[in-house]
């Protein structure tokens, strides 16, 4: 469990700020999109 | 989209979130790199691709969907290389930043600016390189692997003149001395002075191609040099040295 020994969560979310945020806005994006064209295609219908 | 929303749970959250993750990882992984600038395009790409298609211009969406599909088969062929590297060092890196402890940062910065003092007052060229996030492995893979703890008299023996692995540079990560006798790709920066030599040219070569924090002591004159990110600062005194590399190395950028 040494890895998590110096975690701060703070430093975790503001370091490299904005690229997590757009990051995060792209996977939103990607899965909507996949969902989407997989929903059209069927899966869930 | 309605029935998406239904049907939505937390496994789809997980998704979310792993693919968040990659992209980061990807992005992190680009950051720095010339690559970088070719994602920025891509994104471009997209965004104007997404505006034509909106505005319903459909001859200039399709041709710039024709173009997209062709730009990355392109990219893949390019950038093989990274993209090699990438695939080979996936899952080696933490997801998120892990703070390093500042004690032992500055105790592996003691030693190696103790080395730099003595190396530059005798004028013993030294190229030494400190892995940052993006890996260093095809440099070290060009070098003799050490694994060795640092310290000060470990950098003077390796950089001794005589010394088989005083050649190339030396590349340090966490507190080891990971390799040395490293081959580092030069800049073709054309705006770097004439006068600099081959291991100056190294430095900022590392610096250009990854996030690497590079020292370069000169062998002709002894001062000591610090490239990041490109550009080389020169003419550093020891404690100069100690300040930007702490600064450098223990915050978060």
């Amino acid at each position: 469990m040494g890895v998590f020994k110096n975690f701060n969560l703070k430093k975790a979310v503001t370091h490299n700020f904005w690229l997590k945020l757009i990051a995060l806005v792209i996977a939103v994006f990607v899965w909507l999109y996949v969902a989407g064209t997989i929903t059209s295609g069927g899966r869930f219908a | 989209m309605e029935i998406i929303l239904k049907t939505f749970s937390w496994k789809n959250i997980i998704e979310i979130i792993i693919l968040w993750a990659v992209i980061y990882r990807i992005f992190l992984f680009l950051k720095g790199s010339k690559a970088f600038y070719l994602l920025r395009g891509i994104i471009f790409l997209v965004v104007a691709l997404l505006a034509f298609h909106f505005l319903s211009f459909p001859v200039l969406t399709r041709l710039l969907a024709y173009f997209f599909a062709f730009f990355l088969i392109l990219v893949v062929i390019i950038f093989q290389p990274e993209l090699r590297e990438g695939l080979i060092h996936l899952g080696k890196r933490h997801i998120f930043y892990i703070e390093p402890k500042r004690e032992e940062v500055e105790n592996t910065l003691r030693e190696i600016v103790s080395a730099c003092g003595v190396l530059s007052r005798k004028k013993i060229g030294a190229l030494i390189a400190i892995k940052r996030e993006i890996g260093l492995n095809k440099f070290v893979e060009s070098g003799v692997v050490l694994n060795a703890d640092i310290s000060s008299e470990l950098i003077q023996n390796i950089f001794y003149p005589f010394a088989p692995l005083h050649d190339g540079g030396a590349v340090i990560e966490g507190g080891k001395l990971i390799a040395s006798s490293c081959l580092f790709p030069l800049s073709e920066n054309q705006t770097l002075e004439k006068t600099l030599g081959m291991r100056h040219r190294a430095g900022v070569g590392l610096s250009e191609h990854s996030d690497a924090v590079v020292i370069v002591v000169s062998e002709e004159t002894g001062s000591i040099s610090l490239a990041i990110n490109g550009q080389l600062t020169r003419d550093l005194a020891p404690n100069d040295l100690f300040t930007i590399l702490k600064g450098q190395l223990t915050n978060p950028r």
